[in-house]
């Protein structure tokens, strides 16, 4: 029997916020996952941008303002198994376009109630560079050393910035590897990793093949490249231990069209959701030869932009066909957990008659989808309330902790029991039989916005 | 008070209100050295962001950087940034100042101050200051390293009704164009969007992105203002 816990994140105390929480990422403590940590673009307040905390396992949450720069514009976070938490972002001040912050912190909880009681202090600042963009990060701990994963899309294409030794003095061992050899020219935003504790690490990217000149929006010719390194990306070469048929690092999983240039105004939107940029990336804990990648394309006729997931059960030299099609869907995110579940987290614009929601699913397979796999339908919400690009995020995000899967998403906070059917609790203030939001009087209504949410997918274990 | 040796508190605190300590508990002893952190029911927000607008009749945890000097009972005018929202709101207090039945006359006075504080800012940091109108607008050609935080640099054209600070090839009547970010992307949202018609006060900078084709560029929430005349005055009045 499949248990799902879900959790609407906006603290109580912040029950009067309208704010575009959107592009949510989740982060568990391997050392005590009662610790979890989440980001979403929530407004920053005295100059720094807030960490989601949350000490008993995602129950409930507060936040509390850590990141330096303000609200990033991109930001990602992850424990290592030594506890210590990482993050990458992108600055919220415009003191420099695009700067890329690699940041650490050993404790991020929430105050000492009336003992140990200071702001902050800020996450340490370990390296920055311009022109960077989307990080993301995965860190792993093997032996006594922290190695950590920052992938990013620099204005050179597709790049991991990568420690094995990121609990040392600022910079913290950092090297920049740009792992694309077949770029035109810059590439899709996306870029993943995926580490394995004995050394093996996989990277995807979507490298643009033909991007056609002008600013008209329309499609690229892209290739959807996975590399690899066996030796957690230690040495001069790192990420070519997996050569492609055209003698490159990476092998080629498909051939794409994708929006283009995806830029400026010139998007492609699936509902007001922006598209183009879907990757992500997931190695078997149990088997490091075996490793999953979903990706978004198109258009086509039959969708804005099509999910598609694929398998390599060889160390990513051969890939298998479609093993998953979603149409019209965005922000993908696959787990693999240490019981052989393989879940895929998707968000689906539905269109019915005068209405169009996003459906928010996860769906988990035993099998690699060769029968249809549980489907977990988390939300069912509103395509309204936009502030600003993007509306739900560029990703959500789904990892697995020994047996179980944590996730988070974002979606419109509207308060009505229909839209969770797997039921939901709100910690701020709602009054679902009005279906009102309420400020923290309890009396006044707030409007409708976008927040985060949180969940857990466990199972009885036997 | 002197509101303009005060003049950054407003632009400083993002949570100001009036309160009644409730309570002052100093720290253990194994943290002799941390602050107290007082219980302060908040009797009136004077300025707020969306969620802490509705706290007039909430309690939230008040921490400073030394010794307060308050007491329980005392009355406090708070200028605060928020820094943790858990079960209860914490803050951090920047000033405190006492509260009675002028501190409204009080707040006027700081925000006339901050004004001038950030209109003086705001005019040290510009290369000109024009009151006009825009006239036209156009879009950039695309960088050719595309981002999905690109700025989407379009130029206006504005009608310079008066050349308030600075000496660019123009003389008022003339035009100059400037630059100014269009995303609606995350990053960029709060930049100023300028619109076809458009009357205001510009602050206009130097244009230090090179991909904005521009001499003179826009880019940060108070770069335009509306015109009154009292800005028009202040401003002419801080140029001579």
């Amino acid at each position: 029997m499949t248990s799902v816990r879900l959790v609407n994140m906006i603290p109580n105390s912040s029950s009067g916020e309208i704010y575009q929480d959107s592009e949510p990422q989740v982060a568990v403590n391997p050392s005590n996952p009662d610790e979890i940590v989440a980001t979403a673009f929530t407004a920053a307040l005295g100059g720094a941008g807030p960490l989601y905390l949350s000490t008993d396992r995602g129950n409930t949450w507060s936040f509390r303002y850590l990141v330096p720069g303000g609200r990033p514009n991109d930001q990602s976070v992850r424990f290592a198994d030594s506890g210590m938490l990482y993050a990458g972002t992108l600055r919220g001040d415009r003191s420099k376009p695009n700067r890329m912050e690699i940041l650490r912190a050993a404790d991020v909880m929430p105050l000492r109630r009336r003992s140990g009681w200071r702001p902050g202090p800020v996450m340490t600042s370990l390296m920055t560079r311009d022109s960077s963009d989307q990080p993301y990060v995965t860190a792993m701990t093997v032996g006594k050393r922290d190695y950590v994963f920052v992938t990013n899309n620099d204005s050179t294409g597709a790049t991991v910035d990568h420690s094995d030794h990121a609990t040392s003095t600022p910079p913290a061992g950092f090297l920049q590897a740009m792992i694309d050899q077949r770029r035109v020219t810059r590439d899709s935003p996306s870029v993943r990793t995926a580490p394995h504790e004995n050394g093996t690490v996989y990277a995807a990217f979507c490298s643009w093949a033909s991007p056609p000149p002008g600013t008209t929006p329309t499609y690229a010719t892209a290739y959807i490249v996975v590399a690899r390194d066996d030796n957690f990306g230690i040495g001069a070469t790192p990420f070519r231990d997996l050569i492609g048929s055209d003698g490159k690092p990476g092998v080629q999983v498909a051939v794409v069209q994708v929006p283009f240039p995806y830029t400026g105004t010139a998007f492609t939107y699936l509902g007001q959701q922006r598209v183009g940029s879907s990757l992500s990336l997931a190695v078997d804990p149990r088997d490091s030869s075996s490793v999953f990648i979903a990706w978004g394309d198109g258009p086509s006729r039959e969708a804005t932009q099509t999910l598609r997931v694929r398998w390599s059960g060889n160390e990513g030299q051969i890939w298998s066909d479609d093993l998953l099609v979603i149409p019209d869907a965005t922000n993908p995110a696959l787990a693999i957990t240490r019981g052989g579940r393989v879940a895929l987290l998707y968000q689906q614009l539905v269109r019915r008659r005068l209405q169009t929601a996003w459906e928010t699913h996860v769906q988990v397979t035993q099998d690699y989808w060769a029968t249809p796999a549980e489907d977990i339908l988390l939300a069912r919400t509103w395509d309204t309330a936009f502030s600003f690009d993007p509306f739900m995020g560029d990703y959500a995000d789904l990892i697995s902790f020994e047996r179980e899967l944590f996730g988070v998403f974002s979606a419109h906070n509207y308060p009505d029991n229909s839209h969770f059917p797997v039921g939901v609790r709100y910690q701020r203030n709602a009054d679902f039989g009005r279906r009102l939001l309420l400020n923290v009087d309890g009396v006044t209504s707030v409007s409708p916005s976008v927040d985060p949410y949180f969940f857990e997918i466990s199972w009885p274990r036997f | 008070m002197e509101a303009d040796g005060n003049a950054t508190l407003l632009g400083n605190a993002s949570f100001i209100f009036s309160g009644h300590v409730n309570d002052i508990e100093d720290p253990p002893p194994e943290q002799e050295d941390e602050p107290p952190v007082a219980t302060v029911e908040v009797e009136r927000v004077y300025l707020a962001p969306d969620s802490l607008a509705g706290y007039a009749g909430q309690t939230v945890l008040v921490g400073f950087d030394g010794a307060s000097g308050l007491e329980a009972g005392d009355t406090r005018l708070f200028f605060t940034n928020p820094v943790e929202f858990a079960e209860q709101v914490s803050v951090y207090s920047i000033a405190d100042m006492p509260s009675g039945e002028d501190e409204e006359e009080r707040l006027d006075l700081l925000r006339e101050a901050e004004e001038r504080h950030q209109l003086t800012a705001r005019i040290i940091a510009s290369s000109l200051i024009v009151h006009g109108v825009v006239i036209a607008l156009r879009q950039t050609p695309s960088d050719v390293s595309p981002s999905e935080h690109d700025p989407d640099w379009w130029i206006a054209r504005i009608a310079i009704r008066e050349l308030l600070r600075g000496h660019p090839e123009s003389e008022p009547g003339n035009s100059i164009d400037v630059a100014f970010a269009n995303s609606r992307d995350v990053a960029w949202v709060e930049a100023p969007k300028l619109a076809p018609s458009q009357q205001a006060i510009f602050f206009v900078r130097e244009n230090v992105f090179p991909e904005a084709e521009a001499r003179f560029a826009i880019h940060e929430p108070g770069d335009v203002i509306e015109a009154t005349a009292e800005r028009l005055v202040a401003i002419r009045e801080f140029v001579q």
